[in-house]
């Protein structure tokens, strides 16, 4: 029972934070404003903002982001591990490698 | 025109998909959710937190980009305090954990604690840290 809740709290930090993370990002580069200027680019002066840059952008988002991390929902896409899979295997490889040699030097 | 439109298409889909792939791999390489997910005892769950990522991502992207009102103020203040408080703590501790993370995986604590030679009294330093980035924040939203 505790463990789900230690999951349900884990999971809404990740959420929030990826949430914030990419939020910052688009504030920091002003993409807004800069849709702005495409606009004018592409379409001539005076043209107003269609929508289509920023629905396009969404869904490059979405779909660099699923083929990032290879997998959506349950389903995986190729059949490689994760990339955080393999971050967490190297990182539990590393804390057991330092827990043997600990014990190897105390002995 | 319709080229125009096309060039726009194009354009959208290629940044949105690079800007992604950025941030994503940046989150993947400073190792933040995996430290979290160990150390609350939850790895096995790992796949479930790229879900999280996933989701956090597309909804925080369309958010920036839309700006949609949600008037939740309209409700009782039963109902979004908790929801603000929340956002609120969860982003922190993600922001706190993304920064000292970065920080050591530029070897920044090893390195300055190696030369300066403190070992025993580490945490003492580590929570002089934490106090000076809460009253920095402090500082910096209320003054």
């Amino acid at each position: 029972m505790s463990e789900k809740i230690k999951v349900l709290l884990v999971s809404f930090i990740v959420l929030f934070g990826a949430a914030f993370a990419i939020m910052s990002f688009n504030e920091d580069v002003a993409v807004t404003d800069l849709f702005d200027r495409l606009y004018q680019i592409v379409l001539g002066e005076g043209a107003e903002s269609n929508g289509i840059l920023e629905f396009t952008y969404a869904l490059g988002v979405s779909t660099g982001i699923i083929v990032f991390f290879n997998h959506f929902g349950n389903k995986k896409i190729k059949d490689d591990p994760t990339p955080l899979q393999i971050k967490m295997w190297q990182y539990q490889q590393d804390v057991t490698e330092y827990e043997q040699s600990e014990s190897g030097e105390s002995e | 025109m319709i080229l125009r439109y096309i060039i726009l298409v194009i354009i959208g889909i290629s940044s949105g998909t690079l800007v992604a792939g950025g941030v994503a791999a940046l989150l993947t390489s400073v190792g933040v959710v995996t430290r979290v997910a160990y150390h609350s005892g939850t790895s096995k769950k790992i796949v479930h937190y790229e879900n999280c990522i996933i989701a956090g991502s597309i909804i925080g992207n369309a958010v920036v980009i839309y700006e949609p009102r949600m008037n939740l103020e309209a409700l009782t203040p039963a109902v979004w305090i908790p929801v603000i408080v929340l956002m609120g703590i969860c982003m922190g501790i993600f922001v706190g954990c993304l920064a000292m993370s970065l920080a050591e995986s530029l070897d920044v604590s090893s390195i300055s604690f190696r030369r300066m030679e403190i070992s025993h009294y580490l945490w003492m330093v580590i929570l002089a840290v934490a106090i000076g980035k809460f009253a920095g924040n402090i500082l910096y939203f209320f003054f």
